[in-house]
């Protein structure tokens, strides 16, 4: 089976019978279903001019709109059917102001607002700077009845130009919807079936009972969404081989709403109550608070045979598989095996659709599934592991090591060092980016995720002699800044804010109780290595890899045992005396969002 | 930050949905509502914009020149026209706790 992805090789593919993909934005992904007011009926300025200075960007051009020196003109007029009182419209496109002079130009000052027959809608674009592309969104709730929308440049602030016949504005893909968001653009209607396409083309999907955030993005509720498959014939796995296998994040404050719902399913209502198969997805099951997976088989005679993975983490992005071969049933959380059962039963050939996110009865999942596959064989542990490693960087919470016990778990490994030996080529203790290393690997010198919000974030570290720390980088000390930045950035130096402590939690083990005042991340005879202290000299350090380090050098004295020189390693977490780093010794970093 | 913070969900009466306009409800039409067991109830769902105090604007008219003044009064937006005074309107928790009862959610074997 050919199929088109975005995201690379993957494993077994030629065994693939459904799959999509919400990321892959060019074969999967084309956005919600929406229509396209801004057609034949409306009037774009120079409608259809392409013939910008700067292109777009933007895969196609639609409506392409120029207005030379900044005067009232509309850029787009919209006039159709009346648009009644309190209907919510959305607005939006990409628009550039272009000033072939901009020395003399001394303000960036066009702006683009809407006006409606209405009223007033608002200012929609102010591009901050010439020769710049920028897109704009904006919504408007409809006060009176509509019956045209004007958009244009705002002409007061043209006065402020100075150059105004060297001043051009140019726009493009306008995009009118009866929505609370902008969706992609799409040229007229994309419809229920358009939105998410399966990359097989073996099927279709239906996005007509699914919600959507203000990022037009799917986002299950838990109420009444789920996506619907039909009934193709690949899907039955009725021969009992097979894989399903998804990118699943269930929410931590899924307390109510459906107990039992599948995630993608043919029949076996509730995980195994109908005759089919179903990779379902419980909460408070077997206990209460658990989260918890599985693969469950009915045959036509009422057989059921079912295998489960209890209380996985919630709030982060898993990588579920399911195999079945007949004889065997597997499951595979994040790439490793993590539950087996015998397979006594095969599931039964049924009439039952296809559904994504709920079965066919009121069994519905709120949580998000951004990558769904399902095979026609059973694919082995290499090809799972070769598939989860390469959704790794595109999911940052994807990690073979996660901590779901430590003080409320949810707590992702992100740097991690055995005792196994500093390796020799490796130069900075924070040198690679998060998802360069899998478990397989007796260090990980990654840095944190990109993406996270200092704020949201808690770090958690455990060494080699019981000790657990968790410290909170919403905290406003300089101490906690300079570490987050080191740790997101690799950013380097050495900073002494003497009063102005980063202090951690002790989850278990002990603290000498001295203030974590300095930072330093800086190279110290050959590894670039990190120390939170009292004074950056090393006695009374916390978090400490890499060679010992005192000042803006390194100091026998303060880096005990003796013969530090050219020894590299990571220190204890209570080190309330003069330690430096060695090699034997093991720490772990970890992050969670709250 | 709660999810679907501005969803609000509305249950109604099943004899009800032939007088819901579905351009006003997230709902793509009466084939695809989740209705109670016993089939005499259902829900529709929309998202609401609160805004806490009126809102006055004043601008230069594009095309006359004059000073055009917009208010955008208080209240709450985005409610279809089913919604009357007294109707009770559930959030996202609060729609999932009802969903999770007898009345809307079979027994499963598990």
């Amino acid at each position: 089976m050919a199929v088109n992805h975005g995201y690379g090789k993957m494993a077994g593919t030629h065994a693939l019978v459904f799959a999509y993909d919400t990321g892959d934005t060019r074969n999967s992904y084309r956005g919600e279903p929406t229509e396209n007011l801004v057609n034949t009926n409306s009037n774009v300025y120079t409608l259809g001019n392409t013939n910008f200075p700067i292109a777009p960007p933007v895969k196609e051009v639609f409506n392409g709109s120029t207005q030379n020196g900044m005067s009232w003109t509309d850029h787009l007029r919209w006039y159709n059917e009346t648009i009644p009182s309190g209907t919510t419209i959305t607005i939006s496109g990409w628009y550039m102001v272009y000033n072939t002079n901009s020395a003399t130009a001394w303000q960036t000052s066009a702006r683009l607002i809407i006006y409606s027959s209405a009223g007033y809608g608002g200012t929609v674009c102010n591009p901050g700077a010439w020769n710049t592309w920028k897109y704009f969104e904006v919504t408007y709730t409809v006060p009176s009845d509509t019956t045209s929308f004007r958009l244009e440049d705002a002409g007061y602030d043209y006065y402020n130009t100075e150059d105004a016949s060297n001043t051009t504005a140019y726009g493009c893909n306008y995009q009118l919807e009866l929505k609370s968001h902008a969706t992609p653009f799409v040229e007229g209607t994309r419809s229920a079936t358009q939105g998410l396409l399966d990359l097989t083309g073996n099927s279709s999907i239906d996005l007509s009972n699914v919600s959507f955030d203000s990022s037009s993005n799917i986002d299950l509720d838990g109420t009444d969404d789920r996506m619907f498959v039909g009934n193709p014939p690949e899907l039955s796995l009725h021969n009992g081989v097979g894989t399903i296998e998804a990118i699943v994040k269930f929410p931590r404050d899924w307390t109510a709403g459906s107990q039992y719902p599948n995630l993608v399913c043919k029949g076996a209502r509730a995980g195994w109550d109908t005759p089919g198969w179903a990779l379902f997805g419980f909460r408070d099951w077997p206990n209460p608070n658990n989260k918890s997976w599985g693969l469950g088989l009915r045959n036509s005679s009422n057989g059921v045979r079912t295998v489960a993975k209890y209380d996985s983490p919630t709030d982060v992005y898993l990588h579920l598989t399911a195999t079945m071969n007949g004889e065997t049933m597997k499951l595979y959380e994040n790439g490793v095996l993590v539950s087996t059962q015998t397979q006594t039963v095969i599931p039964a050939e049924n009439g039952y659709n296809v559904f994504i996110g709920g079965d066919d009865g009121s069994n519905r999942f709120p949580g998000d599934i951004p990558v769904v596959k399902v095979y026609n064989e059973s694919l082995t542990e290499s090809q799972i592991q070769s598939n989860f490693n390469n959704y790794r960087k595109r999911f940052s919470d994807l990690s073979n090591y996660y901590d779901n016990a430590t003080d409320g778990g949810r707590w992702i490994r992100w740097w991690w060092y055995t005792g196994v030996g500093w390796p020799g080529h490796e130069p900075e203790a924070l040198g690679h980016s998060f998802g360069t290393f899998d478990s397989s690997s007796h260090y990980g010198f990654q840095r944190l995720p990109e993406g996270l919000e200092k704020e949201q974030v808690e770090l958690l570290a455990k060494d080699g002699d019981g000790n657990i720390y968790k410290w909170d980088f919403a905290s406003p000390s300089a101490t906690a800044q300079q570490v987050w930045d080191s740790f997101t950035t690799g950013a380097q130096g050495r900073w002494n804010n003497s009063g102005d402590a980063w202090n951690p939690e002790v989850i278990a083990g002990s603290f000498f109780n001295t203030d974590q005042d300095a930072w330093q991340y800086r190279e110290s005879e050959g590894v670039v290595s990190f120390m939170l202290d009292d004074d950056t000299c090393d006695c009374k350090s916390t978090l400490n890899a890499g060679h010992a380090m005192c000042g803006s050098s390194w100091n026998q004295q303060y880096a005990q045992p003796d013969g530090a020189y050219l020894r590299y390693g990571v220190d204890t977490l209570n080190d309330g005396g003069c330690r430096g780093p060695v090699p034997e010794r093991t720490l772990e970093l970890y992050y969670r969002l709250k | 930050m709660e999810r679907f913070e501005n969803r609000r969900w509305l249950v109604i009466p099943a004899t009800e949905v032939e007088n819901v306009n579905f351009n006003q409800v997230l709902e793509a039409g009466a084939d695809s509502l989740r209705y109670s067991l016993d089939g005499s109830k259902t829900f529709v769902k929309y998202e609401i914009r609160v805004v806490e105090e009126d809102i006055t604007e004043t601008f230069v008219d594009a095309e006359t020149g004059e000073e055009v003044t917009h208010t955008t009064l208080a209240g709450t937006y985005g409610r279809p026209s089913i919604y009357t005074e007294g109707m009770t309107e559930y959030n996202h928790s609060e729609i999932l706790a009802l969903l999770a009862t007898e009345g809307w959610s079979a027994p499963a074997e598990a």
